[in-house]
């Protein structure tokens, strides 16, 4: 009986958490008139608001802007950031800690707080308005540095001391011999990467312009809340769904991950 | 193969000081065990000599040719890591191919040495598993395997069977010795276990605190320990060590003055009165001198524990302060807590300088 109530409760606050996206995509297949109602179906299913969509704004060509963004500094961020915590967890030189606490520093200042010395930068660089902008602030990052770190130094050093023997490199180690067996951290690294990266909509809106080069987020946003949706809800949730939707495929893909990649995160606060 | 020359060993962390100036000639086809306490420098010797770690000062001679500077890959050498340090996603025929691979040896080639070396080792059945479906035992000889591959100069061995049962320790030791006398490759060993090292060396060093102890065969170290140190260290049970007086007759007297011998005739003339630790083996103290023999001379003690191994009891017992072992014949054991004579055997005593711990045969 206790056990029942428990999963009556679950599943109430289960629906609670979903309701509101089964009602984004049901109210995004409705009339326009029927979308104040609460129904979790779709009232007179249309596909109008998607089909006005894709009239009104480039949204293919920013979905291809996004995936091609947040590919790139995922890979990026994977390369570079399990480079950077190789080096900080397996090789001896100095001021090896002191980089250490200062990296950790870094993660404790809030992304505003660097955003005009980095849009400054992009403008120096001539990067505005050019997927560089997009792409190379995230290359490094501080807490994936950090993952990496922790997890080389899980890993014993006499799998390294064969390796060397053997003949690897320090690339052929870090690549051949580490990443293979970093796969959950190299998932977990690469989840929120690709997450943050694709919800990020804040720097986009800084350092581009030109609509050809947005990235999905910035469109849709400035879409919904620029006037050019011409206040239709169906049109704003069509394009809310379609934000929303390759982060739920990637979740149903790696469901078991992503929770872990979440907890980690979690544990970063 | 090859010889292998340690000269004027040292290695420093800042102000530590971690190995400090070893020297090791160690021949051809050689078997030496480096042995010694946990942070007595063995291990980081051992790396020094794969180029693991950098050599802060001295000389190390691979065969003819000085390679302080070379990498460990072009030293010619095959190491075996405590925990086996195979690679979890490579099957085992990939594990052991893979430095031969990175030399880029033949295909054809890799996959004759790999199955020699497989079968050399009891792997054959074995080479398309991962290392993660293998049992203890088995992933230590796929180490032992791509180790053999390699066909190096020399073996070196970082605690192999450390991670082991008992039972399948004693029968790695036993392989891994004659492996290394069938294929004649010098090999270095790191242990902290004198059995281990007794059993398995031609020579022994032993090691604490960074400096070397002494560097001979087991049988003579066990004989002639250069210091209390080596003489603790080497055997099970340990030496008994008593320290006291001897004086100008050549009596010598514990420190609780409950025990005298008189060691009139066995001791060097030249040997002045002084204080001393006086060692003895617990397989010289004998629970009876049913032969008479003259060497052995009777002492009192209460029996405090007796430990039956099958083929002999260990007895503890104290003389004043200091707890000492029997090494007994079952039937000539005593019971516990009852008085017991025993009888010690007097031309096997081992003698130390007390302020120096030097053996006075030195």
């Amino acid at each position: 009986m206790k056990k029942f109530l428990f999963y009556i409760l679950l599943g109430l606050a289960a629906f609670a958490f979903l309701y509101p996206f089964i009602w984004m995509v049901s109210a995004s297949l409705s009339e326009e008139r029927s979308i104040t109602d609460v129904s979790l179906w779709p009232v007179a299913l249309t596909f109008d608001h998607y089909i006005k969509l894709f009239e009104n704004i480039p949204i293919a060509g920013s979905f291809v802007n996004s995936v091609f963004v947040a590919t790139i500094v995922t890979f990026g961020v994977l390369v570079f950031s399990s480079m950077a915590g190789y080096a900080l967890a397996r090789h001896r030189f100095k001021g090896r800690n002191l980089l250490f606490y200062f990296l950790l520093f870094t993660m404790t200042l809030p992304f505003q707080l660097t955003l005009i010395p980095n849009y400054i930068l992009m403008v120096q660089f001539g990067w505005t308005n050019s997927f560089a902008a997009l792409i190379f602030p995230g290359l490094l990052n501080a807490f994936a540095i950090l993952l990496f770190r922790q997890h080389f130094l899980s890993i014993p050093q006499d799998l390294i001391d064969a390796a060397r023997i053997d003949g690897c490199n320090e690339w052929r180690i870090l690549f051949q011999i580490l990443w293979p067996v970093s796969v959950p951290t190299l998932i977990t690294v690469g989840i929120i990467t690709f997450m943050t990266t694709w919800n990020d909509v804040l720097w986009p809106i800084i350092v581009i312009r030109e609509e050809h080069l947005m990235t999905m987020p910035q469109l849709v946003t400035l879409f919904a809340v620029g006037g050019r949706s011409m206040g239709q809800i169906g049109m704003k949730l069509a394009s809310a769904t379609l934000l929303a939707l390759p982060i739920i495929i990637a979740y149903l893909i790696f469901q078991k991950h992503f929770i872990q990649s979440m907890a980690a995160s979690g544990q970063k606060e | 193969m090859a010889e292998v020359f340690l000269k004027n060993f040292f290695k420093r962390y800042g102000e530590v000081v971690a190995v400090s100036d070893v020297s090791l000639h160690i021949h051809d086809k050689e078997f030496v065990v480096l042995v010694g306490p946990s942070g007595c420098g063995k291990s980081t010797t051992l790396r020094m000599i794969a180029g693991l770690e950098d050599i802060t000062s001295g000389e190390l001679y691979i065969g003819e040719k000085q390679v302080n500077e070379v990498a460990p890959k072009d030293r010619d050498i095959a190491m075996v890591f405590q925990n086996y340090a195979l690679y979890p996603h490579m099957t085992v025929f990939q594990n052991m191919g893979f430095g031969l691979r990175l030399k880029k040896v033949p295909k054809k080639e890799i996959k004759e040495r790999v199955e020699a070396a497989a079968e050399i080792v009891g792997l054959t059945p074995y080479l398309k598993r991962k290392p993660g479906t293998l049992s203890g035992g088995q992933r230590q000889r796929v180490a032992l395997g791509r180790a053999i591959v390699r066909n190096p100069k020399v073996f070196l061995f970082d605690e192999p069977l450390s991670n082991l049962d008992a039972k399948l320790r004693v029968q790695m030791r036993m392989e891994i010795s004659k492996l290394q006398r069938t294929l004649g490759v010098t090999t270095i060993y790191v242990t902290h276990d004198q059995t281990e090292a007794m059993s398995m060396a031609d020579r022994i060093a032993v090691m604490k605190d960074g400096v070397l102890q002494q560097f001979d065969t087991p049988m003579h170290m066990y004989d002639h320990p250069a210091n209390l140190f080596v003489a603790g260290f080497i055997g099970s049970p340990a030496m008994n060590m008593l320290p006291g007086k001897l004086d100008e007759l050549k009596i010598f007297k514990d420190a609780s003055g409950l025990f005298t011998l008189d060691l009139n005739g066995y001791l060097p003339s030249s040997i002045d009165a002084g204080e001393y630790v006086l060692g003895i083996r617990p397989e010289n103290i004998r629970g009876d001198n049913r032969l008479n023999n003259p060497f052995y001379v009777p002492i009192q003690i209460l029996a405090d524990v007796v430990e039956p191994m099958g083929s002999d009891s260990y007895l503890y017992f104290k003389i004043g302060d200091i707890s000492m072992t029997a090494r007994l014949r079952p039937e000539t054991a005593p019971q516990e807590q009852t008085a017991a004579t025993l009888y010690i055997d007097r031309s096997k005593i081992h003698f130390f300088y007390a302020e120096t711990g030097l053996n006075i045969k030195n």
